[in-house]
């Protein structure tokens, strides 16, 4: 399959279409078809027909009004036809099923999450009220990240962060540049530590998900959309600092995870976690440990000693490639270059 | 025979259009007062569930007495299957056909029809404000309707039948 920077659809690097993508894949696209305006499910409808193998390459679908729909992969962006106002428009109204006044949260936060955990980012004018965004209206471009799941991508992991002696977990944080799987790494996590592992000897245990931004449980209307776990309990779309209080004091908790910690705000959270016995999974964005240690609130996490084990994730072989586990003194505890 | 048979058909027609009419005019103000406690509901729906709209009409027709609940009911099934068309053309075509079959008039479908303006496009505060607008509208046209009917029901209901009783002593 080749990804090639177009206008229009080429007929010269059409695959055979008797490579056909398994059901799994093409399960998402039967989702966010009916989102989509009729005029442009054909089109998606007839390129996916066309080239299986964009099923398991497309991670998001672009929509820019007056611009190409771009159906984008780690491999590169695949450009199709203009997208009218009108469409765009209607896309919006589909997501919003005719009710943008229920997603108002939703669009002063810039996205929302649709049935089967995709993600809709949203950009346009941002309508402000007291200098604080109120709402975007009218929305000029819309991202729609397909939400994937893949089970046992922290099979490799949790063996890693099983302390030997007291404790039962080791706090870990997990390092990544954007898209480089962090999400998905303890999206996994979760749903191992809340099942329990008995190759592992490790029984379920209380997880208490804080997403702020729906991205690790992918909650529609308060239900998570993808598998986190039976004893896992979600506070969807709670800020961070905030939802970590709560679910240490009403929910027990014997693990807490978070997305994307790093924030001032976050360090009196994540230091009452520390101290409660509490085992603490989180993700922060950066390259490397030198990165967090130059960002105010992870650093004083870090001089707190929160976490014991950092996994350090690039893309360099793709997403999800382990550059290597270090433990709180930045001592390599495992060498990098496997895949998640 | 046959004049008998005709002052009969004269008489029924006149005396049924007259008791027709009297039965929409009576009806029409509790038609009027239906509706209004279903924009109530509507607007508990969005205020309080932040439901959508489909649904929310879908909620709004199953607390609604006939026929307001029809046109709740279709408009809820429309917007489910709404393709990307806007509510507010949607709540206009449900209007259409469903205003026809009831005892409404068309100044009261150009009250419900305010209810289009920015549905499902507006803000929550100005989607409640609307409907409370509508709302307020309705109540005037229900009040006028019953003084309607207070001046001019029974006129109707025997109008009609006095009516055909002249023609037929006209015609005799």
């Amino acid at each position: 399959m080749r990804w090639v920077q177009a206008k229009g659809l080429l007929s010269d690097d059409r695959v055979p279409k008797e490579t056909i993508p398994n059901r799994s894949e093409q399960k998402w696209l039967d989702q966010l078809l009916p989102y989509f305006p009729p005029s442009l499910r054909p089109l998606l409808d007839e390129t996916y027909s066309n080239f299986p193998d964009l099923f398991s390459e497309t991670s998001e679908i672009r929509l820019r009004a007056g611009r190409p729909l771009a159906l984008c992969g780690y491999r590169g962006d695949r450009l199709l036809r203009t997208v009218t106002d009108e469409e765009l428009l209607q896309t919006v109204h589909l997501i919003a099923q005719c009710s943008l006044y229920a997603f108002e949260e939703e669009f002063r936060q810039g996205f929302l999450t649709l049935p089967g955990g995709h993600r809709v980012g949203l950009a346009g004018r941002t309508v402000l009220d007291g200098g604080k965004v109120k709402t975007i209206h009218p929305v000029s471009s819309l991202n729609i990240r397909i939400a994937r799941q893949f089970p046992g991508a922290a099979d490799w992991l949790l063996p890693r962060i099983v302390p030997v002696g007291e404790g039962l977990f080791f706090s870990t944080l997990i390092i990544s540049p954007p898209g480089g799987g962090k999400t998905t790494l303890l999206r996994d996590l979760v749903r191992q530590i809340s099942s329990g592992r008995p190759d592992l000897g490790l029984a379920g245990v209380t997880v208490g998900l804080v997403d702020e931004r729906s991205e690790i449980a992918a909650c529609y209307r308060g239900s998570p959309q993808n598998d986190v776990g039976p004893r896992t309990d979600v506070l969807d779309g709670c800020p961070k600092s905030e939802g970590l209080q709560r679910m240490l004091r009403s929910m027990g908790p014997q693990v807490l995870a978070t997305d994307e910690i790093g924030r001032m705000e976050d360090v009196r959270a994540v230091e009452e976690a520390i101290h409660s016995g509490v085992a603490l999974f989180a993700t922060a964005h950066g390259q490397n440990l030198e990165d967090i240690v130059r960002r105010p609130g992870l650093a004083e996490m870090l001089r707190m000693n929160a976490f014991q084990r950092f996994v350090v994730l690039s893309r360099r072989r793709g997403p999800g490639t382990v550059e290597g586990i270090f433990d709180e003194n930045r001592n390599a505890v495992e060498e990098g270059g496997r895949l998640c | 025979m046959l004049k008998l048979f005709g002052s009969t058909l004269i008489l029924g027609a006149c005396a049924g259009t007259g008791w027709m009419r009297s039965r929409d005019l009576r009806n029409r103000p509790r038609l009027l007062a239906g509706l209004q406690a279903s924009l109530g509901v509507l607007a508990t729906e969005i205020a309080y569930g932040a439901t959508p709209l489909p649904e929310a009409m879908i909620q709004v027709s199953r607390c609604s007495s006939r026929p307001a609940n029809g046109l709740f009911a279709v408009a809820g099934q429309r917007l489910r299957e709404a393709q990307g068309r806007s509510a507010a053309e949607i709540w206009r075509s449900c209007l259409d056909e469903w205003l026809p079959g009831t005892s409404l008039e068309k100044s009261d479908g150009e009250e419900l029809g305010r209810l289009a303006l920015g549905l499902g496009t507006a803000p929550r505060d100005d989607q409640l404000a609307r409907i409370h607008e509508v709302k307020n509208r309705l109540a005037l046209q229900e009040r006028d309707a019953r003084e309607l009917v207070e001046r001019m029901g029974k006129v109707w209901s025997y109008g009609g039948a006095l009516i055909g009783s002249v023609i037929v002593l006209v015609i005799w």
